[in-house]
């Protein structure tokens, strides 16, 4: 088996940007990663609520 | 780099160019050297993750496309996820494959977003990929 770099599932927020009206802005992302039975890792992105709402351009 | 939603794809919603819920909509993942440029037109391989470890260029469709209308109108798909991958993406690029590869929108992970032998998801939010209000 491989070595997992992760031994038990975790979460973290990260901060990605998106772009309104010619300025970066923050938002938040969650990032799951869980081991899994093949001794890798699964990942998973969570986007925020419309991150990218046309009438915010 | 930022997310966006490029010029053409504005354009493209206003001169009916677009489907989003019958036209082949695919997702492609990028490394740390693309940047979102609003005036971008087309979908490129260039910066994009090379086909290897689970991943192939220009060939994940977003799946279970679907526009709800309402005061916010919405636009939404299914999860989308790459199996038996390995790699690391820092953005995701939307692209409609129906008009000519024209883009949509660009997405920032905040960061490298690694997966290893596993499978690597991204969820859309329940309140949509794209707003209108």
């Amino acid at each position: 088996m491989k070595k997992n770099k992760f031994k038990e599932k975790t979460s973290k927020i990260v901060k990605g940007k998106m772009n309104i009206k010619g300025k970066e802005v923050e938002m938040d992302i969650a990032v799951e990663t869980e081991p899994n039975e093949v001794g890798g890792y699964n990942t998973r992105i969570k986007l925020p609520v419309s991150p990218m709402g046309a009438t915010k351009q | 780099m930022s997310s966006g939603i490029y010029n053409r794809f504005k354009a493209n919603l206003m001169n009916k160019v677009v489907d989003l819920e019958g036209d082949t909509i695919i997702v492609a993942l990028y490394d740390n050297s693309h940047a979102f440029t609003a005036t971008d037109t087309n979908y490129t391989t260039t910066n994009e993750l090379a086909t290897t470890g689970g991943y192939t260029r220009g060939d994940k469709e977003l799946a279970g496309g679907a526009v709800t209308e309402a005061a916010t109108t919405k636009w939404d798909g299914t999860d989308t996820a790459w199996t038996a991958a390995t790699f690391t993406a820092y953005h995701a690029v939307i692209y409609d494959e129906t008009a000519g590869d024209d883009l949509i929108c660009s997405i920032d992970f905040g960061g490298a977003q690694s997966v290893s032998s596993g499978t690597f998801t991204i969820e859309w939010n329940a309140a949509g990929i794209i707003t209108l209000a």
